[in-house]
């Protein structure tokens, strides 16, 4: 039911003006991937396919998109290890205060600015004593403190949505110890919410810049640090390059997207 | 298999409120329920009853056995949710023979106890279906199949009626009285409903600020209540301050009554009850225990109507009445309907002294 006095195509026309507004800058690379020549006008001139090809061709960015892809997966794989025993002790904590704490703890990372995160590494990982800057599994701690929190926001979410601490009651009442209640009930009920969640890290984690840049070595660099260096080039190739990473964050956002309102319809809290 | 509390006292960390020296005992083949305002502690029992809560003294004994320490998944208690607590990403023969399962029961005759359980509750033919494509009452009525499936050694229900509308919780009020009728099974029930209390339950206990003030079948708990606080919270009650004058009669803010025989000594701070029930409308204030006044307020409620009648002095009394009944310009107050009650704990010592004569648990 419309709400009297509120102008009808108010949401509409904002909706279409923020949709123009995040739509307009990937369009424009869309378009420079293909163009020919780029230069002092509005829009490229020209059609070409060759700044994919020469991407394609290039032994730095095709070590890069791998690389990107094994720390995303192992980003993910972290984050779910870590995350959902954690996740099950935040829900599930007795005490408002260690709750609260932990919360602190997990929220920490959002709050403190991945440049902050980034000196703390250099300072940490660099001296002789702990020699791993520039290593990849430091690549990938780094990723999961920066995307521990938005898994953890999820699953906590949903186990406290569940009603988890009842269901677990239940079970225990059936008979069931806790690894049993665990497995059977809480992994069980998370499944929609790890897979989403696992989308929403894999997304955060092909994106990120910051915090890689600073503590990434020559060796392990991911696919949006050596995109870097693609702006000093051609704008095509520039684009080009671009659009590969938009396609990966697309493809992660609709995934998560189609995986979410799977786990909505899916199921309700506590049945 | 009967399930006692010895002494028991619990509180919340922080200072929430807990349960204290509590003495309680279901009898085996009986419901009891426990109700009372909220925060009263009654849910408070059913978490030490099932292990969710350790007390911090006395005992919780199940079958004679001392379970204080025990963990829940030991205590062979079925429990009935509020909220149910189905397992959503199990169908209803899983989330029935989750129990069996975790007991190793030989999947052949698993099987059968589960649809046995689920017949009983007449879902059977829902078995595959899960949790979400069921209604409030159906959900609860597969949470009671899988609270009773492994034959428990006691049946705790949490307020499992509450989540209900008015007509479903009249069904299910008749259906878990049958099923546990039907196992004879020690049962808890927790409400804060009195009337699915007094209609349900073969004692009633009513508890108020973490103590009990008296345990009692619906019957006795209506008609002689141990004090001002339980008169006042089982069923509609006109409640007065008197002081007794003799084992007869009793001093009013309505004037002097002739009361019913009671044991208080002369001079005694009584609390005086009168049931809406049992004032009779009267020809005329003539008379003892007679008074004149007027309805100021008059509601109809199919069978019965309920007046309020105000007297010259300003006291009201609530009436109920047939509802073809005329309002009433005069009214009567028998003897016999004018109780004198404690109006203190002393009231409940009085009750817990008489609750041992309960007569047997019903078939």
């Amino acid at each position: 039911m419309a709400l009297s006095g509120r102008p009808t195509g108010l949401g509409s026309a904002a909706l279409a003006l923020y949709a123009a507004y995040l739509v307009t800058p990937m369009a424009l690379i869309l378009v420079g991937s293909v163009g020919g020549v780029w230069s002092n006008t509005l829009l490229p001139v020209g059609f070409t396919g060759r700044w994919f090809e020469t991407l394609m061709a290039n032994p730095t960015f095709q070590k890069a998109f791998i690389t990107s892809l094994w720390v995303c997966a192992a980003t993910v794989v972290a984050c779910i290890l870590i995350g959902a025993p954690l996740a099950y002790a935040v829900a599930t904590a007795r005490s408002p205060a260690l709750a609260m704490f932990g919360r602190i703890l997990y929220l920490t990372p959002v709050a403190a600015p991945a440049v902050v995160l980034g000196f703390g590494y250099m300072l940490a990982f660099s001296t002789d004593a702990l020699p791993f800057l520039g290593a990849g599994w430091l690549t990938v701690a780094a990723h999961v403190v920066v995307c521990l929190p938005y898994f953890l926001q999820t699953l906590v979410a949903d186990l406290k949505l569940q009603g988890v601490e009842v269901l677990e009651q239940a079970a225990e009442s059936l008979g069931a110890p806790f690894h049993r209640r665990f497995l059977d009930i809480v992994l069980p009920g998370l499944v929609h919410s790890i897979a989403s969640a696992s989308i929403l890290v894999a997304a955060l984690s092909i994106g990120e810049f910051q915090l890689t840049n600073l503590i990434a070595g020559f060796l392990h660099r991911t696919y949006p640090i050596v995109l870097l260096q693609a702006f000093y080039g051609a704008t095509g190739f520039a684009c080009a390059a671009t659009v590969v990473l938009l396609a990966l964050a697309l493809l992660a956002a609709m995934a998560g997207a189609l995986v979410a309102r799977g786990a909505t319809a899916g199921r309700g809290g506590i049945a | 298999m009967s399930v006692t509390l010895d002494q028991v006292s619990f509180a919340y960390p922080g200072g929430g409120a807990g349960v204290r020296d509590i003495a309680l005992e279901i009898r085996e083949g009986e419901l009891l329920a426990v109700i009372g305002p909220s925060g009263c502690g009654k849910s408070t029992i059913l978490k030490l009853i099932a292990g969710f809560l350790m007390p911090q003294s006395g005992r919780v004994t199940i079958a004679g056995e001392d379970m204080t320490h025990v963990p829940p998944r030991k205590r062979d208690l079925g429990i009935v949710f509020q909220n149910y607590a189905l397992f959503p990403h199990m169908t209803l023969a899983e989330n029935v023979g989750y129990a069996l399962k975790l007991r190793q029961v030989p999947a052949s005759e698993a099987g059968g106890r589960v649809r046995e359980a689920l017949g009983m509750v007449g879902l059977g033919h829902l078995a595959d279906r899960l949790p979400r494509s069921l209604s409030g009452g159906q959900q609860q009525r597969v949470a009671l199949a899988r609270a009773l499936v492994f034959r428990p050694r006691a049946l705790l229900l949490d307020e499992p009626l509450s989540a209900l509308d008015a007509t479903l919780r009249g069904e299910m009020r008749d259906e878990i009285a049958r099923l546990q009728r039907l196992h004879g099974i020690a049962t808890l029930h927790i409400t804060h409903d009195q009337e699915e209390a007094l209609s349900m339950a073969h004692r009633v206990a009513v508890m108020r600020e973490g103590r009990i003030l008296q345990v009692d079948t619906p019957e006795r708990l209506y008609a002689r209540p141990a004090n001002r606080t339980v008169a006042a919270f089982v069923g509609l009650a006109n409640l007065f301050d008197g002081i007794v004058l003799d084992s007869l009669n009793v001093r009013t803010p309505l004037g002097d009554l002739a009361c019913g025989a009671h044991p208080f000594p002369r001079g005694m701070a009584v609390t005086v009850l009168i049931r809406p029930e049992v004032i009779r409308p009267a020809e005329s204030a003539n008379g003892p225990n007679r008074f004149a006044g007027s309805v100021t307020r008059d509601r109809f409620l199919g069978a019965l109507r309920r007046f309020d009648f105000t007297l010259p002095g300003g006291q009201c009394l609530r009436i109920e009445t047939e509802s073809h009944v005329a309002p009433p310009s005069a009214i009567e107050l028998p003897p016999f309907a004018v109780q004198v009650i404690a109006t203190g704990q002393e009231g409940a010592e009085r009750s817990a002294a008489t609750t041992d004569d309960n007569p047997a648990v019903p078939a």
